[in-house]
């Protein structure tokens, strides 16, 4: 515990649903005590018990996986911000705080005059990210934003289809929910190097809706530079071939497969045996299989639709040529080099048991972080009215009774 | 003074991965030293797009995005000369950052248990497909198998596929296995670093792309191991999105209705249509369960509106719903306008281009563009002779025998 980097960092986490409670999950990983701030009157997107482990269990705020997942390691404070006396009990903690995290509506903060204004008044030094679907300024930044509906915006959604289709499909996934958590994160351990160094915090306004835009890269770029609009890719490329997804033998099973070089391709064909189509010369160069692809294409899954994906994969590696099989949740949980990795990690709780939850990817040899177990909610308020704002018993007592704790 | 300044960064990579986890760290303010092969540089100046489609080196679109506020020097780290002068950088630097392969830098003598002999001090980040350790270190992988691997593209496309056995899962657009690659190592870089405050020790950053990849998006492994489900792509299986991509005459939109509120307002941006009065959608459980019925309607409706109108209309009615813009519409949009979002950079040979800019405003330590990308070795002289102290003749001694 003691050798962990942001061990004695405290964190204050005013988060909702997937891009804030990541920020403050990977902080917490590095060591930091990350703390909650819930209540029972406005549950968290996740915690609205839908999805429960175990599967066949009473509906309960505390047995969704899908919070425990996004909040793993933290601790929970239930406070009714409403109240004045909840908000007071925030001030007070976030002075003898490091940083917070806010992806609340714009307007929430503000309207409690917990925001950034008013809490460095506090605590002159605090770091603070806002992290918005449209940031704290522009025309419509109190609009609420989730990176189901910012992705459209950054141009993201446009590009998200097959090739040879003329409207684009969307995505099932939400990536810039992890890509706005993940930059927070940087940012305010950055920040704090930063605050170490010369004694001042500072206020982080991120926009989600960049960082969307920031993994467009050469796209954006084309367009700038040549006024160009990039046709949709799905898993082809116009510089690479054979590049795609290759359908193997069974229901659903598929491998991707990428060939760069001419020497890939060579090996690529002693891999599948050197069948005579490859002799033809328009497959010989990197060009005439982008050109034909589509013929190359159907000759792949010739091959690939009688073997197995992981079949597929092996035999391709063994030749040297990047192949990776599309893999389903059993896959996943079954992937020797996932497993190896520790990439999931088997955590007690007192009301769901035993879980599998991700462990920690950023892997430090000599500080490695820590995955701990996700809070029921409050389960941290007596330890932080108690020990951190040395409230007595007595007065703990009275702001459950008047209802400021729930 | 930026967030970063003072930190000094050995960047030794190809490509996207470990070039964007140097790109952040610049932009931060952190000196960023780019080592690049003599000849012909980090392969994405190889890459485009390229102003009118003609290859240069110094003008690859990809190449510029990716190293804005950098330095760049040329070495040839295969010669003895090369590798010695490379060990020498390290000497001096807190981060290397390298995305080459284990088993290369185990062979060249370049990997951490030798590097770490240059400098106590320096952390070492690895950002590979497969990470520094188990059966797949070894193994090839590009962003596209990692993307797979990763299990980023079964839930793709959204709303499933009506033959999941002809329809592949699909991959995201750009290279997004690559960006999250190196902003992952990019924070645990920066946690490493804040460690080597207290500790004085650097330490080895092992970055595995696919497993990063698949810490985040767990749908469907969550489903599986909470729940013990093995989920099809085939369309009407999906959880519900209760939302709709809506092809008007002009563009596409994309509304989302999972409130009732939303609903009930969608519907009079619709004009109250009959066919919602089916008991099919009269509550918010039985539209989840009848979504695809409701988003066929909605997208029949759509083909004879205008994209504004629709956007205008729910907008008026809080309905969240977006055109789904093209990045001409984004470049052009109020959005990113009002927040300044896109820097003009100049650049001696690619001249004056928009380049997408930093995610986040930092009040203390703002974002600048304060250098273009660097031309191919354009900083040997001020980093060998005035940093390392070698002579102008030693310069031209390494550049004549091609260490250079």
């Amino acid at each position: 515990m003691n050798d962990l980097p942001l061990q004695n960092v405290r964190v204050i986490s005013f988060t909702n649903g997937m891009a804030g409670p990541y920020a403050g999950r990977l902080l917490c990983d590095f060591g930091a005590e990350v703390i909650v701030v819930e209540t029972r009157k406005r549950l968290d997107t996740f915690r609205r018990p839908r999805l429960v482990y175990p599967k066949d269990a009473e509906p309960d705020f505390d047995r969704s996986w899908s919070w425990a997942e996004y909040n793993r390691g933290k601790m929970s404070i239930s406070v009714d911000l409403k109240r004045e006396e909840g908000r007071d009990l925030i001030r007070r903690l976030v002075s003898i705080s490091d940083a917070a995290i806010d992806n609340f509506g714009a307007r929430v903060l503000r309207g409690f005059e917990l925001d950034y204004r008013h809490l460095t008044e506090l605590k002159p030094d605090l770091i603070m990210v806002s992290m918005q679907g449209l940031g704290q300024t522009g025309p419509d930044h109190e609009h609420v934003l989730w990176g189901m509906n910012l992705m459209p915006l950054a141009g993201l959604t446009y590009e998200w289809g097959f090739t040879d289709n003329p409207t684009p499909t969307g995505s099932g996934g939400f990536p810039t929910d992890y890509l706005a958590g993940v930059t927070a994160a940087l940012m305010l351990i950055a920040a704090l190097e930063y605050r170490d160094r010369t004694g001042q915090g500072q206020f982080i306004d991120m926009a989600q809706v960049e960082n969307a835009a920031t993994i467009m890269e050469s796209i954006y770029m084309d367009y700038t530079i040549n006024n160009r609009l990039q046709e949709r890719r799905g898993n082809s490329s116009p510089y690479y071939g054979p590049y795609g997804v290759y359908r193997c033998k069974g229901s659903e099973q598929w491998c991707a497969i990428e060939v760069r070089t001419d020497e890939e391709w060579q090996s690529f064909c002693d891999a599948i045996g050197n069948p005579p189509w490859t002799d033809d010369a328009k497959f010989a160069t990197v060009l005439g299989r982008v050109e034909n692809s589509a013929e190359l294409d159907r000759h792949i899954e010739e091959w690939t639709s009688t073997r197995g994906h992981l079949e597929v994969m092996e035999l391709l590696q063994r030749a040297g040529v990047a192949a990776g099989a599309v893999l389903n949740g059993e896959d996943q949980a079954n992937c020797p080099q996932l497993l190896h990795r520790k990439t999931f990690v088997q955590i007690d709780h007192p009301k769901m048991g035993v879980a599998y939850y991700p462990g920690v990817v950023m892997n430090l040899d000599r500080s490695p972080g820590i995955a701990r177990r996700p809070a029921m909610l409050g389960e941290h308020t007596e330890y932080v009215l108690r020990d951190l704002l040395g409230l007595s018993e007595s007065e703990i007592h009275e702001l459950a009774e008047s209802g400021v704790l729930t | 003074m930026r967030a970063l300044s003072g930190l000094k960064v050995i960047e030794w990579g190809r490509f996207i991965s470990a070039p964007y986890c140097g790109k952040l760290l610049a932009d931060l303010g952190a000196e960023v030293i780019k080592v690049e092969d003599p000849c012909g540089g980090d392969p994405s100046r190889r890459y485009g797009p390229f102003p009118n489609d003609v290859p240069h080196l110094e003008r690859s679109g990809l190449f510029l995005y990716l190293n804005t506020n950098k330095l760049s020097v040329t070495l040839d780290i295969h010669s003895v000369a090369g590798a010695r002068l490379f060990k020498k950088l390290l000497e001096t630097a807190d981060v290397l950052v390298e995305n080459h392969p284990p088993a290369q830098l185990l062979q060249m003598e370049l990997d951490y248990e030798h590097l770490k002999k240059c400098n106590q001090r320096l952390i070492m980040t690895s950002i590979t497909p497969f990470g520094q350790t188990g059966p797949y270190r070894d193994l090839k992988g590009c962003d596209l198998t990692c993307f797979h691997l990763a299990g980023l593209a079964i839930t793709n496309p959204s709303g499933g596929v009506d033959d999941p056995d002809t329809q592949p899962p699909l991959r995201g657009p750009a290279n997004q296995a690559d960006f999250l690659g190196g902003l992952s190592a990019a924070v645990s870089t920066m946690s490493a670093v804040f460690a080597v405050e207290k500790t004085g020790t650097g330490q080895h950053v092992d970055l595995s792309q696919q497993e990063a990849l698949a810490s985040m998006i767990r749908r469907n492994l969550g489903e599986f191991s909470y729940e013990g489900l093995i989920k099809t792509r085939l369309k009407g299986t999906q959880p519900s999105s209760e939302s709709v991509l809506g092809q008007c005459k002009d563009g596409t939109f994309y509304a989302l209705c999972n409130t009732d509120r939303f609903w009930a307002n969608w519907l009079e941006v619709m004009g109250n249509p009959d066919w919602a009065a089916s008991e099919l959608f009269e509550s918010r459980a039985a539209r989840r369960e009848n979504w695809d019925a409701a988003k066929a309607m909605i997208e029949d409706w759509a083909k004879d509106q205008n994209l504004d109108d629709v956007v205008d209309a729910a907008s008026e009615k809080r309905v969240p719903c977006m055109p789904v813009n093209s990045v001409k519409g984004s470049v052009n949009s109020d959005l990113f306008a009002a927040r300044d979002y896109f820097a003009e950079v100049d650049h001696p040979q690619a001249g004056r281009v928009k380049y997408p800019g930093a995610p986040y405003k930092l009040s203390g330590t703002p974002w600048a563009v304060a250098q273009p990308a660097p031309l191919l070795g354009q900083h040997n002289e001020e980093v060998y002779c005035k940093r390392l102290g070698y002579s102008k003749e030693d310069l031209a001694r390494m550049r004549a025998a091609g260490v250079i």
